[in-house]
């Protein structure tokens, strides 16, 4: 090991060799930046609907819809919907409204509910009653495990069914009752009840792993030399903590923050795509697939004619960045594992 | 080990317990009167009323509770369905659960399956071009969005090659679903994800078995390369894919869900989601009971069934 290097370093160093790995990085950024500044990035407003559609002929007259045409004499573009021109990146809806702006709108609301439901589930919630139960031990431990065992024991996408079905409607009434009495629409407009009710439910059960996993390194960590010659030179638990067990938990919460935002985006698309997660009009990758797949069991047509940009756009986003959080994720595995070149078997087994 | 077995048997009806209390209660905040849904336009309180007590939906709510975890434990009866009035919850849900099972059973053959094997392969080849391409292409395939792929499969082998009908669900051999086309497309989708983990750990303990000792002892000895590979490597390194299979139970639990509702599968899924728009909580209730139990008793069996594969481990 080369001198005056620290572990972190090293880790990146490892880290940036991994091609596949570094561009995924890149891509992840840029899909959390663009849903950040999805407001400055686009001139329209995702909800303004066109439906002038002179254009319409031309376009369905065009290469894309030949073998859609051929195929069923009866089709027709639908209303409103445009091809990609100057003005719209990638064309209009059926209801004309600029599907790149809902593009970056959906990916806003991935950015908005994957984010929350990590920092509030796995962050907060997951470390701290990781470390509270292996800390504390006793009743405390025995409590939070076993509480985690029943929120395991539940079918996660049926209680999000169930809590879309049950309490997001009463908080939706609250909202709007309050809403009216202060004269405004703040929260119906964007949509927030929607956000927490889908991310606190995923929060809800994103913590019991990561608080399983924390626990377990921590238990291991406090029987280390280390930990007891802390100790025996008189530091508190606090200063332990913070100083000795905090830093050796940065790696596998990295790794898990990084496959844990993956699986927010991937839930929420699924949810919103079932109809349960977010409600339309609130643009999402997943009502926007589902919108276009809805009645259309001829592909060709969607394939072939007016649904390339309206279907394919929010599809292959969604496999890309999903690919990307799978390779960033099998990168951080290699790079952030000190120990032993091989291949980490032990780092893995510690995940699952 | 058996104090073991016997502490986590008990433990499990109290799981099942506070999963149904939760439920239940989530149920009564429901929007709406579900009886009052059920009249419909006609708005006719006395029906309201008299449905309500028919169904002693007038009781206080910790009679209602009592009663209905009672006949469920007693008569395994899950009440009367909202929606479909006169039809007990228990008579459409039925079929539904062995559909749900069958196509889970399937993903779960085809993923342990080919993802294990894939596993060894890589490992095994480790250093030469297969190794990288099936780690990344198990990835790639597990991260497709399935409404990417269900289209571009069914455009390829339904309607260009007529291989596989692009959705339903017939009986195929023995009267079975799942050993008919129809659970091809759904099943092998299905179990990408699968595949692709299964493939990753199994890499990942195959490189770990391959440099032990006993590895080297036995081809030392003179045994082939094919019998070192299937009774020393295989065998030890399958398994840390067996405490996988209890969490990849809620992943096909899961993602069947989005499949029965693309290949108009008649499972629990497309009921529970039906059951969700027309505010039926019985069927969602009755459908939560069944894999949240489903959940605790598969995962049960694994730990238990892993100390009799593992003999070094000893659950305490």
């Amino acid at each position: 090991m080369p001198a005056g290097k620290s572990l972190k370093v090293l880790a990146w160093e490892r880290f940036r060799r991994k091609k596949l790995a570094m561009i995924s990085l890149v891509i992840i950024c840029a899909f959390y930046l663009s849903g950040i500044f999805a407001g400055w990035l686009s001139p329209y407003d995702f909800r303004t609907q066109n439906l002038d559609n002179s254009e319409q002929l031309a376009w369905a007259m065009g290469p894309y819809c030949m073998i859609a045409t051929s195929l069923n004499s009866a089709y027709k573009p639908a209303a409103g919907v445009k091809p990609p021109d100057a003005q719209h990146l990638l064309g209009t809806d059926r209801l004309g409204r600029d599907l790149f702006t809902r593009m970056l709108y959906g990916i806003r609301t991935s950015v908005i509910v994957s984010l929350a439901s990590i920092i509030t589930g796995t962050l907060f919630l997951g470390v701290l009653l990781g470390m509270m139960a292996a800390y504390l031990r006793g009743w405390v431990d025995a409590v939070i495990m076993r509480v985690g065992e029943v929120f395991l024991a539940f079918p996660g996408m049926l209680l999000v069914i169930l809590i879309s079905a049950t309490i997001r409607e009463r908080v939706k009434e609250w909202v709007v009752t309050w809403e009216q009495a202060n004269g405004t629409q703040v929260f119906t407009e964007t949509g927030m009840v929607d956000y927490v009710v889908v991310f606190g439910a995923m929060a809800l059960f994103g913590w019991v792993g990561v608080a399983r996993i924390i626990r377990g390194q921590i238990l291991q960590m406090r029987e280390m030399e280390y930990i007891t010659a802390a100790r025996a030179i008189g530091a508190s638990t606090p200063t332990i903590m913070r100083r000795h067990i905090l830093p050796n938990l940065t790696n596998i919460l990295i790794y898990m923050i990084s496959a844990g935002l993956g699986g927010a985006v991937g839930s929420e698309l699924v949810l919103s795509f079932i109809g349960v997660g977010v409600q339309p009009p609130v643009p999402s990758l997943g009502v926007m697939i589902f919108e276009q797949t809805q009645g259309q069991t001829n592909f060709i047509e969607q394939i072939g004619c007016i649904r390339p940009p309206m279907l394919l756009a929010p599809l292959m986003l969604a496999t890309v960045v999903f690919f990307a959080f799978a390779l960033l994720g099998d990168g951080l595995i290699d790079a952030l594992n000190p120990r032993s070149n091989d291949k980490t078997a032990g780092f893995r087994q510690g995940l699952s | 080990m058996l104090a073991y077995i016997l502490r986590r048997l008990m433990w499990t009806p109290v799981v099942l317990v506070i999963v149904s209390f939760v439920t239940f209660t989530l149920g009564q905040f429901g929007p709406g009167d579900p009886m009052q849904v059920l009249v419909g336009q006609k708005n006719n309180p006395e029906l309201v009323e008299r449905l309500r007590k028919e169904r002693g939906l007038d009781k206080p709510f910790f009679e209602q509770y009592t009663n209905y975890i009672t006949g469920v434990v007693t008569r395994l009866d899950f009440g009367e369905s909202y929606k479909y009035t006169g039809r007990t919850v228990n008579e459409l849900i039925g079929t539904r659960v062995w559909n749900s099972v069958q196509l889970g059973l399937m993903a779960l053959f085809i993923g342990v399956g080919v993802g294990t094997l894939l596993g060894l392969v890589a490992a095994l080849k480790q250093g030469t071009i297969l190794d990288p391409i099936i780690v990344t292409s198990s990835l790639l395939l597990s991260s497709l969005p399935v409404f990417l792929l269900q289209p571009i499969l069914a455009v390829i082998l339904s309607r260009w090659l007529r291989l596989l009908p692009s959705s339903g669900w017939e009986p195929g051999l023995f009267g079975l679903q799942m050993l008919s086309p129809y659970v091809i497309m759904p099943g092998i989708i299905l179990a990408l994800g699968p595949i692709g983990g299964v493939a990753r750990l199994m890499r990942a303990s195959t490189l770990e078995v391959v440099n032990q000792e006993y590895v080297r002892a036995a081809r030392a000895k003179g045994l082939t390369e094919g019998a070192v590979r299937m009774s020393y490597i295989g065998r030890n390194s399958v398994l840390p894919v067996i405490t996988v299979l209890g969490l990849s139970l809620a992943t096909l639990v899961e993602g069947g869900f989005i499949m029965e509702l693309l290949y108009g599968i008649p499972g629990m899924g497309r009921l529970a989601l039906d059951a969700f728009f027309a505010r039926d909580y019985p069927v969602i209730m009755a459908i939560t009971l069944i894999i949240a139990t489903s959940y605790v008793l598969v995962n049960l069996l694994i730990d238990i069934a892993y100390t009799f594969v593992d003999p070094r481990i000893r659950l305490s």
